[in-house]
């Protein structure tokens, strides 16, 4: 437990560190153009291109394939000075600076051509819109869960079940910050798989304790909770395991688009078996120390 | 008994999903030649049985147009989406794009998706444009130049950075001027446009290489931008166009130019010598006649110059004698044909046209003269509207996509395969065809519900296979568990099944609400990957309950077993 409060604390402190998450474009709104190039060439030669362009605040990483770049603009009130064609009055500046962007590139880099592979620019406005209902996907997702649990377990399962959830989205949350990586779309999905995976994971657990309540009532609880857990372990490692398996897969071998999505659920994955063993059964346990209480039939 | 109706169901389930699935194989397996050689009728036919591939993968446009209603009245607002919605579906139709996808988003925005779509910049054309189309009276030369006087006078003071206007300094200048402004009115009545430009000739700016910017002057903060006259109006270096809107559209400015009267820009810059100007044309400020008179448009050639495409444009018969009127009355001066508030073109009137044809000429190419023709047919866009969201793939990524998301699934079918078979031996072996059941099933009820294949949706087919073994490793651990308790391998199957049903089903439906509140908030590409990992979960709790159940069922009820490969 002590490591998971490490880990979190230190996953706030660097995610106020950087005044809060780093967000794609999804969430802040802006433009992002992808490009792939024949043969690589150093970052510093696309860059030059785009900042003569006029975008200094570009973000530009090389992506996937040694010779694809992706360029990144969020900063969009740069645009007064380099307002698009002044006539287009339906186009938004996002739209505008992508434009301006595909044609710097398109004459080429040191002869090569460029082909444009993907562009997306978001305003800020869904941007905001989808920042929320991010949101509030979590927050349902986990009351949806509270309930379900509720119902099938008790209330006290499924307090400590999402706590032991909340746990794994925290660690997750630390780890884009501490590894610097965005806040995407696809990153909040990563987020609810590994939610619905680690609760399935507590689950299963928490479903071998119950069956042991009804069998072995005269046990205390720390016998049984621990007993459970080693029952339910090989489970837990295999299915863990094989969930690995695929998702090393996917990083290795799933592209580009894929692999920050990938890395994420590695990391959660890890947390999300971690919590299920180490989180959730000795809250349940705490609970029952303090108020116990006899199990319903 | 029960075995035998299992059996069925399993039976009738598989040959079910290779039915659904038999068009997909067929399609996706043909190679390029062979898919362009089918009939339309059979593409479509093709391509409405067989698996969606998401914009991702397929490559293509994701566009979120959002409607500005601000300046309609209540009557109007409640369906202007669903008349933009006709209307776009009405020219991407005509601009012929396989299997568009227009829906209503809330109440405002409409999500538009154009697979396969090459060229963007026209599709974007040819959405965003509201295709107002009006005809409207070009005012004469002395109106013009009196206009132009008038605003040398009140812009005085007023500077202009970039496109900021900084008016403080206008503030104190703008009063003073303003007062004489009707008593000069007169002098300059005849004012002559070409008097009014700046000493500066094209003459001048053709000996210089590097052509130099006309720079504001005190005393003519405006006619000093104005280049050249053309007939009907005046002309901007194409580099100061932002600067002299943000002049025009000062309070200043507008209190200059007459109620009656608005400045249009034409739609595109003209090359001039060494530089590039944008004609400025005084308009009447309400239109004559408007394009909802407008009842066919066609590409035609163009009779100055055959290898070009013009559009030509026939009114209704009410609109025919407006038109004819109009025309009558103004023989020798110009009409500005203005699309969206700018002027395509600005002809004079030779005679009266009686028959309500005219043309509208100045494409740059024949895919813009196509394109104009589709937006007039297909009617103005009762408000504008703005992209607010694009993603676009090209189709080579997307095809990079699908070899990666195969590489992804092969490898991690064959690592899970392995695995499983390595530590649960036979029923490993059962495991695994289980998990390749899944993955049929999975496919066969995405190409059955129509739903769309995206690069996320193969990550959750993927990660579906490391979940999916779940179910079938709590029932083994469970089957060993009750072995090692000593009990019959019969009835160990039997207690394994039993007990692991509560924690399948608890632990699959808390990870599908999860999926569910996924599929609710995610859009395209997340949606794709909440559908695969629900379809899949439910797929599994089939499989691994019913299907790994019979095969043990038969095993054990045939002969007696000793010993479980497990």
């Amino acid at each position: 437990m002590l490591v998971s409060a490490i880990i979190i604390v230190a996953g706030a402190v660097s995610i106020l560190l950087h005044k809060g998450l780093k967000e794609s474009i999804d969430f802040s709104g802006g433009a992002l153009v992808e490009i792939a190039l024949e043969k690589p060439v150093p970052v510093q030669d696309v860059r030059s291109i785009v900042e003569h362009a006029g975008f200094g605040g570009a973000e530009i990483t090389r992506f996937g394939q040694e010779s694809s770049y992706l360029i990144k603009v969020k900063e969009i009130e740069a645009t007064g000075a380099n307002a698009a064609a002044p006539v287009d009055s339906n186009v938004t500046p996002e739209r505008a600076i992508a434009k301006q962007i595909e044609s710097a590139l398109s004459a080429g880099i040191q002869g090569q051509k460029v082909e444009v592979r993907r562009v997306e620019t978001v305003g800020p406005k869904v941007g905001g819109e989808l920042r929320k209902a991010a949101f509030l996907a979590v927050i349902y997702s986990l009351l949806g869960i509270l309930i379900y649990i509720s119902w099938r377990f008790q209330f006290r399962f499924a307090v400590a079940a999402i706590i032991a959830t909340a746990h794994d989205a925290l660690v997750m949350l630390a780890f884009f910050s501490f590894a610097g990586l965005e806040m995407s779309v696809s990153g909040i999905a990563a987020i609810l798989t590994v939610v619905g995976y680690s609760l399935a994971d507590t689950v299963v657990v928490f479903d071998r304790i119950r069956e042991n309540l009804g069998l072995r009532r005269r046990e205390d609880m720390a016998t049984l909770i621990n007993t459970s857990i080693n029952e339910t372990l090989s489970r837990t490692i295999i299915t863990s395991g094989t969930v690995m398996l695929t998702l090393i897969a996917l990083l290795v071998f799933g592209g580009a688009v894929i692999r920050e999505f990938a890395l994420a659920m590695i990391v959660g994955t890890i947390a999300g078996t971690y919590s299920s063993i180490f989180i959730a059964a000795p809250i349940l346990l705490e609970w029952q120390m303090w108020h116990p209480n006899k199990p319903k039939k | 008994m029960k075995t035998r109706w299992k059996l069925v169901v399993i039976a009738a389930v598989l040959g079910y999903c290779i039915w659904a699935l038999l068009p997909s194989m067929r399609y996706y397996s043909m190679s390029e030649d062979a898919r362009a050689k089918l009939t339309n009728e059979q593409r479509t036919k093709y391509i409405e049985s067989a698996i969606k591939l998401g914009l991702d993968l397929q490559g293509g446009a994701h566009l979120v147009m959002e409607i500005d209603d601000s300046n309609l009245d209540e009557n109007n607002k409640k369906d202007a989406v669903d008349r933009v919605i006709k209307i776009l579906r009405n020219r991407i139709d005509q601009f012929g794009v396989a299997e568009p996808v227009i829906q209503k988003q809330g109440q405002k925005r409409i999500i538009i998706e154009l697979p396969g779509l090459s060229d963007l910049e026209r599709a974007e054309k040819l959405i965003g444009q509201t295709a107002k189309l009006e005809f409207r009276l070009v005012r004469q030369e002395d109106e013009v130049g009196r206009a132009l006087t008038m605003l040398d006078r009140t812009l005085k003071g007023v500077t202009v950075h970039g496109t900021q206007v900084d008016s403080t300094s206008a503030a104190g200048a703008d009063k003073a001027p303003s007062q004489e402004i009707d008593t000069k009115v007169a002098d300059n009545s005849k004012a002559n446009v070409d008097s009014l430009l700046p000493t500066l000739s094209t003459d001048q700016a053709k000996e210089e290489t590097d052509v130099p910017l006309p720079g504001a002057s005190p005393d003519k903060p405006f006619t000093s931008y104005l280049v050249s006259v053309v007939e009907g109006g005046v002309v901007v270096d194409e580099r100061q166009v932002s600067t002299v809107k943000a002049l025009l559209a000062t309070p200043q400015a507008q209190r200059a130019i007459p109620s009656n009267s608005e400045f249009l820009w034409q739609d595109r810059a003209m090359a001039m010598d060494n530089t590039q100007g944008r004609v400025l044309y005084l308009c009447e400020k309400t239109a004559t006649l408007d394009g909802a008179a407008l009842v066919n448009a066609q590409t035609r050639n163009d009779p100055d110059d055959p290898s070009r495409l013009n559009v030509g444009f026939t009114l209704n018969r009410q609109g025919a004698i407006k038109f004819g009127r109009f025309t009558g009355e103004n023989i020798g001066r110009r009409i500005a044909i203005v699309l969206d508030n700018q002027v395509r073109s600005a002809p004079a009137v030779q005679s009266k046209i009686p028959n309500g044809e005219g043309r509208i000429t100045g494409m740059k190419n024949d895919e813009e003269a196509n394109d104009l023709a589709i937006v007039l047919r297909a009617g103005a866009l009762p408000a504008k509207v703005t992209m607010v969201e694009l993603r676009s793939i090209g189709p080579t990524l997307g095809r990079d996509s699908i070899d990666a998301g195969k590489r992804a699934t092969m490898v991690g079918f064959i690592l899970v395969v392995a695995f499983m078979i390595f530590y649960y031996h036979l029923s490993g072996v059962l495991a695994s065809l289980a998990l390749v059941f899944n993955m049929i099933i999975i496919l066969a009820v995405m190409s059955t519900l129509r739903a769309t294949l995206t690069m996320p949706g193969i990550a959750g087919l993927v990660l579906t296979i490391g979940m999916s073994v779940d179910a079938n490793v709590l029932i083994f651990e469970r089957i060993r568990e009750e072995l090692g308790k000593g009990k019959t391998v019969r009835a160990a199957i039997q207690a394994g099944f039993d007990k692991a049903f509560a924690t399948i089903l608890d632990s699959h439906v808390t990870t599908l609400i999860t999926a569910f509140v996924l599929w609710q908030f995610g859009t395209g590409p997340i949606k794709g990957f909440a559908t695969t990992l629900s379809v899949g979960l439910i797929a599994n709790m089939f499989t691994a309950l019913t299907c790994t159940r019979v095969v043990y069922d038969i095993v054990t009820s045939r002969r007696h077993v000793e010993r479980l490969s497990i």
